[in-house]
């Protein structure tokens, strides 16, 4: 059967154009998105009716809603409040002290919870206590926010362009963090490293006492059993292939152990689930799916290979390099989902390169600017929110160069780390 | 649509949960904290942007300080008055 891909085409267009105009939320952009495609495609018999909800990936959604609620439901704990607050009495009152313990806290953080649920926390953090000791909250806030992009990077939980990613290339939990993780730590310090640095005339400020404060622990039963979930949560992950348990399913126990085993009421829990996200995957892949059956993505994947002249090493670098770029402003989901069909058709022998290029690409970029991301948005509006005058030209340079020094990093960590032959 | 107002559009969905997290590190810190919700006065109609930025505004904030210290010294002396 042969198609006018053109049509189809300008229906994904029009759907990352909806979604980067927010004229409508995320989700309601790809449904909208879905439902043309499911339209044209089912008039043209492109598909059929029953494949287009074969087309949503279950196993993926199962695994979102899984680590969700699992993130949610410790994250209400105010185990990661507390732990951050000690990080921080730990640095003392030296500003650069200061400035390294919350960008550490931060990605360590955001290795567990969601973005969202880590920005809110530690911008909240990073400004009482820069207010407190009077020094210019701005660098530590900024900071906070590119760590937390930074932080799960390297682990298949980490985001939810990873579980996308992980789950197409067939990595378990194990194998994710071996790829990844040694280059996410060692992002850390090269972030940490490159913002002080641009900082440093703003961290200069006399150390001052942070006082007598105690961290109180208001609900010490709750952090204990939140530490004990996520204890249980990292323990299954690691030990998931062995036991034969796909992630979905550690997703989903580790979800129903924290809905039973804490006091939250789950109606709240699930009021509070990234809804907009999930709808979005589910809406994206049918979108995606109608793509690939026109030949679009198959044509893509062939432009990847022969723009590679066939090498590995090049076709990693292009999907890091296009997969950053378009993630700096674009939905990094949406350059997740769109890249899977490409890379999986590529006619190379050994793919780990491209999909661990896939993944960096896709976190690395995903906070470069405050107007294209929530996280950066998150932390900037806080920061608007408490009065300080932000100058956004300057946060979206100083976005941008952190991501392009990051990316360039990983290009070399995935030479050296896979031994690409050019 | 300007850069600022895209980002005050984005973090306006979760300010509520930022509010409630900023009060959580406060008291965590030892440090009481309320939020209140305010109505827009009678009689201030047209005057409705200047309301909303009401938080942001430091000299507003240091009056609403100096109200809220006055206030909680009032009703400490009337309390050790009525011992």
């Amino acid at each position: 059967m042969t198609v006018e891909p053109v049509k189809y085409l300008l229906v994904y267009v029009l759907t990352l154009l909806l979604a980067v105009s927010e004229v409508f939320p995320l989700s309601v952009s790809a449904m909208l998105g879905a439902l043309l495609m499911a339209w044209f495609g089912l008039n043209d018999g492109l598909f059929t009716y029953e494949e287009i909800f074969s087309f949503i990936d279950l196993r993926l959604i199962a695994l979102l809603i899984g680590v969700m609620i699992t993130v949610e439901t410790v994250g209400r704990s105010g185990l990661f409040r507390v732990l951050g607050l000690y990080a921080v009495k730990l640095a003392g009152g030296s500003p650069a002290r200061l400035f390294v313990a919350l960008s550490v806290i931060s990605a360590a953080t955001s290795l567990f919870l969601s973005d969202a649920a880590a920005v809110l926390i530690l911008s909240a953090t990073a400004l009482a206590i820069s207010r407190e000791l009077g020094y210019d909250p701005t660098p530590f806030v900024v900071a906070s926010a590119l760590m937390i992009n930074l932080g799960g990077t390297g682990t298949l939980i980490g985001s939810v362009s990873n579980m996308i990613i992980g789950l197409n290339a067939g990595f378990d939990f194990v194998e994710f963090a071996a790829y990844l993780l040694p280059c996410e730590l060692m992002l850390w310090w090269v972030t940490i490293a490159l913002l002080y640095l641009y900082y440093r005339e703003r961290l200069r400020a006399s150390p001052r006492l942070l006082g007598e404060y105690r961290v109180r622990v208001e609900n010490k039963g709750e952090v204990a059993k939140a530490a004990l979930i996520l204890t249980v949560m990292i323990a299954l992950y690691v030990s998931s292939e062995r036991l034969g348990i796909p992630a979905e399913a550690v997703a989903l126990f580790t979800a129903v152990l924290a809905l039973t085993s804490t006091r939250y009421d789950p109606v709240e829990i699930f009021e509070r689930i990234d809804w907009d996200t999930v709808f979005f995957v589910a809406s994206f892949l049918v979108l995606v799916h109608g793509l690939e059956r026109t030949g679009i993505l198959q044509a893509l994947s062939q432009l990847i290979y022969e723009a590679s002249r066939g090498s590995l090493a090049y076709a990693t670098l292009l999907t890091l390099l296009v997969s950053g770029v378009t993630s700096m402003f674009l939905a990094n989901v949406a350059v997740a989902l769109t890249f899977v069909p490409p890379l999986k058709a590529l006619n190379l022998p050994d793919k780990r390169p491209l999909w661990s290029a896939l993944v960096l690409g896709t976190n690395l970029g995903g906070a470069s600017i405050p107007v294209t991301s929530v996280v950066f948005a998150m932390a900037v509006g806080a920061l608007r929110h408490e009065g300080l005058r932000v100058d956004m030209g300057e946060l979206s340079k100083v976005g941008l160069l952190t991501s392009l020094a990051q990316l360039a990093f990983s290009a070399l960590y995935l030479l050296v780390y896979f031994k690409l032959p050019f | 649509m300007g850069a600022e107002r895209i980002v005050d559009k984005k973090f306006k969905r979760f300010e509520e949960r930022y509010k409630e997290e900023r009060g959580l590190v406060e008291e965590s810190l030892g440090r009481p904290h309320i939020s209140l919700s305010v109505e827009m006065p009678e009689g201030c109609e047209g005057l409705e942007e200047e309301f909303k930025s009401l938080s942001q505004d430091k000299e507003f904030m240091s009056e609403l300080r100096d109200l809220v210290k006055k206030h909680l010294e009032r009703k400490g002396r009337e309390k050790s008055g009525s011992r």
